[in-house]
């Protein structure tokens, strides 16, 4: 039986009160506290049907844009011609199902001071606690020559959706012979080792669709995220279709042309037959509406409970914070989202907010069959996000195939317990 | 969702809806007031914090990952403080159990445990 702890919270509620009740002091304030989420992925989501778990009796609403959404954790097998997007999609009826209000507009603009958020629409959703869950913003001309229109030539595809539709487009019309380019930037950005496991899938496709092509990797650090097991990985699979030129040799990127193809660095000028170009990045605009980002572009928060140290009653999870070491993975923000959910159900119920362990764990495809994982855990306490000495960290280099067969299976059963944790 | 779910919340909204209504009246606060010292103890447990860390993969929707709530509470215990100990182990659980107390560990356990004991 799939016994899930969503399940489990709600049968508990039937024989005692798994609920949180509101103290005397909120019950007295507002019969119905309002709580509204801002971004439906997999933080916003998760935050809003814990929220409901926690404290049925309050009124959740997530606003969110878009009626699908289209998930990033495995775009790149979709990049790879070896899953469709069609798997990386889902909706919001079940959350509509338990009562979520679910509201399909842009979040315009916060007033902090006043508790409101002003749609898209010109409507106004008064707030008791605001959860900010926005995902990334692409920095535009941060990187000197790409705007919003030369994503358009040169997809960032660092959105799931149609930016990964237009590259996959672009892999598939590739003339066998082509070079693809891909600029990785400076961290912090979405996904850490996303960038990595992308080159993995598409030197894959190169390798097994058009042999005479190539992957260049243009890359503005030195070190990344499971670095040696790609490295293992790249040599054995992929030495004639996979290059990764690192900082320190010139492979930072300073400027690209989408009128010419070319990606410029300290040194040379590259011209592209396809160009993958993951740009800086930051916090979703919203967040800086509401004025709980800081100078970084990203936002800080209390690791208690992910609470804004700069605005009263807002929240922010998931890619959008400066949470380090926990990275910006959907593992992460998910997790985020229970705990903010807990932890502003303690608030509004006069329960004391306690500290705990937190974890991550990330699964990079490497082959279609071949699978690495990094691990974390982490300590909330004493109000910092540490990392727990000792514990976490990556696969074992030198694993032999059925080691990363079977962290690929994991990796597909993760994708299907967090989607169906985060979606229902 | 799950069949047991839909059947549970029609229950659980009726809860609420009690409270909501209950919410205007003195007596009800008061109530809420005596509840807040004697409910609740399986949320603030720190084994239900312990645990959110591991829904996000375990849950029963695919088999490559164990459903935990399926396991009795002292195999449970006996897993993870085997993976804790594994000095040559090299699996995600060994990894990540390395960052767990025993206590921890206990309370976890014990917050999966099939009877619904929680601490």
């Amino acid at each position: 039986m799939a016994w899930t702890p969503d399940r489990r919270l709600i049968l508990a509620g039937l024989t005692s009160s798994a609920a949180f009740p509101l103290s005397r002091q909120a019950a007295f304030a507002q019969s119905r506290p309002k709580i509204v989420i801002v971004g439906g992925g997999f933080g916003g989501a998760t935050a809003a049907r814990f929220l409901k778990q926690y404290l049925p009796q309050a009124a959740i609403t997530l606003v969110e844009p878009q009626e699908t959404y289209t998930a990033c954790p495995f775009s790149n097998l979709v990049l790879g011609g070896l899953r469709s997007m069609q798997a990386q999609r889902f909706g919001y009826d079940r959350l509509r199902g338990i009562y979520i209000e679910v509201i399909h507009d842009r979040a315009e603009d916060i007033d902090a001071a006043a508790h409101t958020l002003t749609l898209g629409s010109g409507q106004t959703l008064p707030y008791d606690r605001l959860v900010l869950s926005p995902g990334i913003d692409i920095r535009w001309n941060a990187l000197e020559g790409y705007d919003e229109a030369a994503s358009q030539i040169m997809p960032h595809a660092w959105k799931a959706g149609p930016q990964t539709e237009l590259l996959r487009q672009q892999l598939e019309a590739l003339e066998d012979g082509g070079t693809v380019f891909m600029s990785v930037p400076l961290a912090p950005f979405r996904c850490p080792p996303g960038p990595y496991e992308r080159a993995s899938l598409i030197a894959h496709y190169l390798k097994t669709q058009k042999p005479k092509s190539k992957l260049v990797v243009l890359d503005a650090k030195d070190e990344f995220s499971k670095k040696p097991l790609f490295l293992e990985a790249w040599a054995e699979h992929y030495p004639d279709h996979l290059e990764w030129v690192g900082a320190s040799d010139f492979g930072r990127v300073i400027s690209v042309d989408p009128s010419t193809m070319t990606l410029s660095t300290d040194f040379d000028t590259y011209t592209a037959s396809v160009a993958n170009v993951i740009p800086p990045q930051k916090a979703g605009l919203i967040a800086e509406r509401a004025g709980v980002t800081d100078e970084t572009g990203w936002c800080p928060i209390s690791p208690l409970d992910f609470s804004s140290p700069l605005q009263p009653d807002i929240h922010v999870i998931g890619d959008a914070t400066i949470a380090a070491p926990m990275p910006k993975s959907a593992f992460s923000a998910n997790l985020q989202g229970k705990l903010v959910a807990l932890q502003i159900a303690a608030h509004l119920s006069g329960q004391p907010v306690e500290p705990t362990v937190l974890a991550n764990t990330c699964y990079s495809y490497v082959t279609p069959d071949a699978a690495v994982s990094i691990t974390g855990v982490y300590s909330n306490a004493n109000g910092a996000l540490s990392s727990i000495d000792g514990a976490g960290g990556l696969s074992p280099a030198g694993a032999g195939a059925p080691v990363r067969a079977a962290e690929a299976a994991q990796a597909e059963s993760w994708f299907k317990q967090i989607t169906s944790q985060t979606f229902g | 969702m799950s069949p047991g779910r839909a059947q549970a919340l029609p229950v659980l909204l009726a809860a609420a809806g009690l409270l909501v209504a209950a919410c205007g009246s003195q007596t009800a606060a008061q109530a809420a007031d005596e509840a807040d010292e004697a409910v609740v103890p399986s949320l603030q447990a720190s084994g239900h914090r312990l645990a959110l860390s591991c829904s996000g993969c375990h849950g029963g929707a695919s088999e490559a990952i164990p459903d935990l709530y399926t396991l009795e509470p002292g195999e449970m215990q006996s897993r993870l403080l085997a993976y804790k100990t594994d000095a040559d182990g090299t699996t995600v659980m060994h990894r990540l159990m390395r960052g767990y107390s025993d206590e921890e560990i206990a309370a976890l356990s014990a917050y999966f445990a099939p009877d619904g004991e929680e601490e």
